[in-house]
């Protein structure tokens, strides 16, 4: 029988059946959401990071962005609490960007080490691990985001000299954020503007960098960046 | 001709004094009790003049740990913003930026006694000549919800629909803001502002909240002091 000819305490029947389907799917889409945790949160930084405003090393870097910076992405499935995913996106160059411009007299960005550079060694970036902490885990207010960077200092030949692992550390209050997308975004960024901060302090004195700096700089250069060490030391 | 009435509306109006009566009382009974404590502990003089400003700006290091709320922080830099006495106010996002990386939460200067250090980097002293800082004040501090007790329960039927019970909760608001001077680096001196309140929601049918203002009421007699003090206003009267 065809749906236009049932009698009216059929239609009835059928509007009912499909009021109830209605609600089963309803019910059944917040069993899939409450079952899931809050489903997934996905974070793609922006960033629009200030110049560090230090005395600059006077030595030229290549500054090296390679590809797995650029597209770095964390995923985490926190049980209970749902997916997620924080995206770096374009981050990492514009940070290592203005970095180089307050940290170096000259630098310049690349992806890779060639034959005809001039510059006096190279600084090669990569991010070895994030961690993030959710307030319903630690019971706070507080999104919380840590980045392990690991900053290799090469010579004019793109040779290792000396590795600086440096953990960085931001946290946002929920409260001040919409959802968690946007408190996620502010910690992450948090994070790398604390990296990027102490790096610029503590480069020139930190013994990584002073055996790099110590290998590429000639005598002037050298005072100069006993200099400027003393000059941004906290 | 204009009338009595006219000129003078308000006197001869009984439904608008009603009115207003009305509103006020409204106003009180929706607002719960809130006793505060200020106290200040002066250093050394003080005194702000024109082309100086001042920053307000919340400690933030640890992870996890407590920090001031920025709506709290927002709320101090505003009410020393307001007004024809006003002071200016740098906005602390702004000033991280124009002084990066000198005062983020893990470089930030703990102590007024490492503020002759940062002053002695050139670029750095030469940024805050340029936006004018005189006074650096920190703020420590948060509104903590002390205990809270009750219940109030809702349902809807068809023939409508209402809430039942009743809630009390107890807010302590409890904030210390430390001034450090940027011309000697020395701490100027020291405000804490208290404040704690109970808040009640009865309800019959439709909830009343009956809120106590406690953080906004400790931030409005924190900032009233700060103005008076950084405009040593208390000593010259």
């Amino acid at each position: 029988m065809k749906l236009s000819q049932r009698p009216d305490s059929s239609n009835q029947e059928l509007a009912r059946l499909r009021n109830k389907g209605w609600h089963s799917r309803l019910l059944l889409l917040l069993a899939v959401l409450l079952a899931s945790g809050c489903g997934t949160v996905q974070v793609q930084l922006q960033s629009d990071f200030p110049v560090p405003l230090v005395e600059p090393l006077p030595v030229s870097v290549g500054v090296l962005v390679p590809d797995e910076l650029l597209g770095f992405t964390h995923s985490e499935e926190i049980p209970g609490l749902g997916d997620y995913a924080i995206g770096l996106g374009q981050v990492p160059a514009d940070l290592l960007q203005r970095l180089g411009t307050g940290v170096f007299r000259q630098h310049q960005l690349q992806q890779a080490v060639t034959a005809d550079d001039a510059v006096d060694g190279y600084l090669l970036t990569n991010i070895e691990e994030v961690q993030l902490a959710l307030p319903k885990q630690t019971r706070s207010d507080y999104y919380e985001v840590w980045i392990r960077f690991r900053f290799e200092f090469l010579d004019q030949t793109g040779a290792s000299v000396s590795p600086w692992v440096l953990s960085s550390y931001g946290k946002a209050n929920e409260g001040d954020y919409r959802g968690a997308e946007g408190a996620l975004q502010a910690a992450a960024l948090l994070a790398c503007r604390d990296a990027m901060a102490f790096f610029s302090l503590n480069l020139a004195s930190h013994p990584s960098a002073q055996q790099w700096l110590a290998n590429m700089a000639p005598a002037q250069a050298a005072a100069d960046t006993a200099e400027a060490s003393k000059g941004n030391g906290q | 001709m204009k009338t009595m009435a006219s000129l003078y509306p308000m006197s001869f109006n009984p439904r608008l004094l009603l009115r207003i009566g009305a509103t006020t009382l409204a106003a009180m009974l929706l607002s719960g009790c809130v006793s505060s404590t200020l106290q200040e502990v002066r250093e050394r003089e003080t005194g702000i003049v024109a082309g100086q400003s001042v920053l307000i700006i919340g400690k933030s290091s640890r992870p996890s740990a407590a920090e001031t709320e920025l709506e709290f922080i927002n709320c101090v830099a505003d009410d020393l913003a307001r007004g024809a006495k006003g002071l200016t106010v740098i906005p602390v996002e702004q000033f991280r930026d124009l002084t990066f990386p000198w005062f983020e939460p893990r470089t930030a200067p703990d102590k007024a006694s490492q503020l002759i250090a940062l002053l002695a980097q050139p670029k750095l002293a030469a940024q805050l000549e340029a936006v004018g800082l005189r006074y650096l004040v920190w703020v420590d501090g948060r509104t903590n919800r002390t205990s809270s007790a009750g219940s109030i329960g809702c349902s809807v039927g068809p023939g409508g629909g209402g809430c039942f019970g009743f809630l009390t909760w107890d807010d302590d608001a409890s904030y210390e803001a430390t001034i450090w001077d940027t011309e000697d680096g020395q701490t100027a001196g020291r405000i804490s502002s208290d404040a704690a309140g109970t808040s009640y929601m009865p309800a019959f049918v439709v909830p009343i909240p009956l809120i106590a203002r406690v953080q906004s009421n400790a931030c409005k007699s924190l900032s009233k002091q700060l103005l008076s003090f950084l405009a040593n206003s208390d000593a010259a009267s």
